[in-house]
């Protein structure tokens, strides 16, 4: 190879003509067009060999380097494509109306450096921090706004064993944790879904407390293993309250996990829930809650009524994610001008829907690149950005939103 | 041939292996789009199976799992024409089980695989089960899989051999069981007593030789064939004796008190596991399912206590024994997914009374 070439100067494969094998080299100058080059090499045996650089032979060989070039790149572009390292700064155009700024895949270190299937996310109050909740992998999560890693805290442990496991738990510990929330004291809130309760840490990761009792059952009943504590899969902390999903109702603490309020009931009737994997309440206490597998966004007043429905239910069949405006409402969040944000992760796209429940616009589409969606469980708004916990990607995006 | 040459060749193949799954709408020289195809309905080319007339329609289904017509591209839920992380059936994870428990992970309720796991500590390999993936030397050994009674070796669709879930299941609900009425109760969105699903189990699962009708006996003979003939394992009801409609149940939860009675099974737990009833075989779920308690006896034992009382809250007053999950068949901590262990389980019908004694 010349230094022309190692210096990826274009020779074009012009034809030339060939020269007697004892004719002297003509050295070609500046790498320039259709100049011939001839290359030579001495064997061990001292023999000198003398060749062309542009015969036939010579005028595949540089297709083939150039065309080796060419795929050299692709392949390291396709390595990197989806691979770029924790907290990584993206740039591109929007992607059906999201556009992706930063993408964090886990902390890049220690002996989990990459996310297991985010479900949650959760912006600090003060918008300058990440908590994630790497659900798999039993840890939460902290990074700067520009994805650079801070720290993480839990690991797995089981506080509500099967009779003849033992009981593993220590404070502080994990059992696939869904979701997360901050409140403006930064304490950090943790749904541990397997071990029915909510742990609560300071902004350090120090473990303050759990609620409630996952060996008790929750006020008038509750959904968690024995009927004791909470199946807990999403929760939101606003105006002193943490609001908490049960499998088929919506449980109300105090940040100190007393116990305010409890509302609905097994079912698919309006007030009805199943399966709610999602809950957030707005500036009017109203508590939006994504009634999952009934495919549907209900607004309960604070009293627990509902105020407003949006999403058909069946047994009008949807067809495409087109017919229908949720296929699973999961992870909400308020925006700045109160409209609510959905993610659906079957449908592959978040739902834009107004303070009344009506269907705005909606954002994403399925894919591995930044700024695509690969089943999005939840989001989390802060001054224009928004979180997304972009599970199947294993990764959480931090994007604005193109368009309303 | 110069080493460049060769050193194109092997980088182009590496990239054109790596970029399968992107191509693989494009694997066949068949596989072209056809004229005047509508934009985009799957089912123009992914056409309908064997038999079927016209695309199969599960109104009841929510989600993916049905509701397809002609013109559909729901199929997109779950598949994907580039960039899918598998290039089997364009799925996006690694492997079918991966991509089912993006949802049945537990948030979604119903049937699951690692809920054990995640109560328990212990790896999938030390839980006992229809184990995902789990084979030897690509083989699966069914027990009573022989007609005779004995094991039998089954080679499955899963990762080396292995189970997975589509090999019970049809994700599609197209060629499935119909509900099953001896179904035992389990939390849903319908609170009466009748929950009818069919779990989307295949008609003829992986390995079966014939289709069945219904979930119950006969769909699990479909592989353990030698079950209702003896041999290694206990005699069950088949076709046509498993009649689910009428079996002998408990007539009440409370075993020291109450009687049995003949009933319908399934709607509530009472015909899991039944009283003494001489000379009529149960059919395979009364002593195979989920482990738990039957009844509010403390005397009796329980195998999973933290699974078997209530699901329900207190407050409702329901004493159904509904469990917050269905592990079965999938996984158990009992041996031979049986509900109850040891002398319990065979005193339910084998009592010590001249009437019930059966042995």
């Amino acid at each position: 190879m010349t230094d022309e070439q190692r210096e990826g100067t274009p020779v074009e494969p012009t034809p030339v003509e060939e020269t007697a094998p004892e004719s002297k080299p003509e050295v070609a100058s500046g790498g320039s067009a259709g100049v011939a080059a001839e290359s030579s090499a001495t064997t061990p045996d001292g023999e000198e060999k003398r060749g062309l650089y542009m015969t036939p032979r010579g005028i595949l060989t540089t297709v083939a380097i150039v065309l080796m070039l060419i795929l050299i790149a692709l392949l390291i572009y396709l390595l990197l494509m989806d691979r770029s390292g924790p907290g990584t700064r993206v740039e591109g155009d929007a992607i059906a109306g999201i556009k992706t700024e930063v993408v964090i895949r886990g902390p890049g270190t220690g002996k989990l450096p990459r996310f297991d299937g985010p479900m949650g996310a959760a912006w600090s109050p003060d918008g300058n921090q990440v908590y994630v909740a790497d659900s798999t992998n039993n840890r939460i999560c902290v990074f700067r706004k520009d994805g650079r890693f801070i720290t993480e805290f839990g690991t797995f442990g089981i506080a509500k064993p099967l009779e003849g496991a033992k009981q593993t738990w220590d404070p502080g510990e994990l059992n696939y944790p869904t979701d997360v929330a901050v409140d403006t004291q930064g304490r950090v809130y943790v749904a541990d879904f397997y071990n029915d309760s909510i742990s609560v840490f300071t902004a350090n990761g120090e473990f303050l407390r759990r609620f409630p009792d996952p060996y008790k059952p929750t006020g008038k009943g509750s959904s968690g293993n024995d009927g004791k504590g909470i199946a807990v899969t999403a929760l939101d902390v606003a105006e002193g309250k943490v609001y908490a999903t049960d499998s088929y109702q919506i449980v109300v603490f105090d940040l100190n996990g007393k116990l305010l309020q409890q509302f609905g009931r097994p079912g698919a009737s309006l007030g009805d829930l199943d399966r709610p994997n999602g809950v957030v309440a707005d500036a009017d206490a109203r508590v939006v809650v994504s009634d999952s597998n009934n495919n549907r966004v209900v607004a309960f007043s604070p009293l627990g009524r509902p105020v407003w429905m949006a999403g058909k239910r069946l047994p009008s069949v949807p067809q495409t994610p087109e017919d229908t405006d949720f296929v699973l409402p999961r992870g909400a969040t308020i925006m700045d001008d109160g409209d609510v944000l959905i993610a659906d992760p079957l449908a592959q796209r978040l739902v834009r829907l107004s303070s009344e429940g009506e269907v705005v616009s909606r954002y994403g589409e399925r894919g591995v690149l930044p700024s695509q969606l690969n089943f999005p469980n939840d989001v989390d708004w802060y001054g224009g950005r928004i979180l997304i916990a972009d599970r199947e990607n294993d990764r959480i995006q931090i994007a604005r939103l193109v368009g309303k | 041939m110069s080493r460049y040459l060769r050193l194109a060749i092997v980088t182009a193949a590496v990239l054109l292996v790596s970029a399968a799954p992107a191509f693989a709408y494009q694997e066949s020289k068949d596989s072209t789009l056809p004229a005047n195809t509508p934009a985009y309905a799957c089912p123009t080319c992914h056409g309908l199976d064997d038999g079927e007339t016209s695309p199969t329609v599960a109104p009841t289904r929510k989600g993916p799992h049905g509701g397809y017509t002609s013109g559909t591209n729901k199929c997109e839920t779950c598949h994907t024409l580039h960039g899918a992380a598998s290039a089997r059936m364009l799925l996006p994870q690694q492997t079918i089980s991966d991509t089912c428990n993006t949802c049945h992970d537990g948030t979604g309720g119903g049937g699951v695989y690692g809920v054990i796991a995640r109560r328990t500590g212990k790896t999938a390999e030390q839980i006992g089960g229809h184990a995902i993936g789990k084979s030897t030397d690509g083989k699966v050994t069914v027990p009573g899989g022989d007609p005779s009674g004995g094991s039998l070796e089954r080679v499955y669709s899963g990762e080396s051999g292995g189970l997975t879930c589509t090999d019970c299941h049809d994700p599609h609900d197209a060629k499935t069981v119909a509900p099953f009425v001896g179904d035992r109760k389990r939390y849903s969105n319908d609170t009466s007593a009748s929950v009818a699903t069919n779990r989307l189990l295949r008609d003829k699962p992986t390995s079966a030789e014939t289709t069945v009708a219904v979930y119950g006996s006969d769909w699990c003979e479909s592989c353990h064939k030698g079950a209702s003939r003896g041999g290694m394992t206990h005699p069950v009801a088949g076709s046509p004796d498993a009649d689910y409609m009428n079996v002998t149940k408990l007539a009440g939860y409370d075993t020291t008190q109450v009687a049995s009675s003949p009933g319908r099974l399934g709607g509530s737990n009472l015909g899991y596991v039944v009283p003494s009833d001489s000379g009529k075989a149960p059919i395979c779920q009364q002593c195979h399912e989920d482990g738990r308690a039957i009844a509010n006896d403390s005397d009796k034992p329980l195998s999973i206590s933290s699974e078997t009382e209530d699901y329900y809250a207190p407050a409702d007053g329901n004493e159904d024994g509904n469990p917050r999950f269905q592990n079965f068949p999938h996984e158990t901590v009992n041996d031979k997914l049986l509900i109850e262990t040891g002398d319990s389980l065979c005193l339910n019908c084998h009592d010590q009374t001249p009437a019930g004694a059966v042995h």
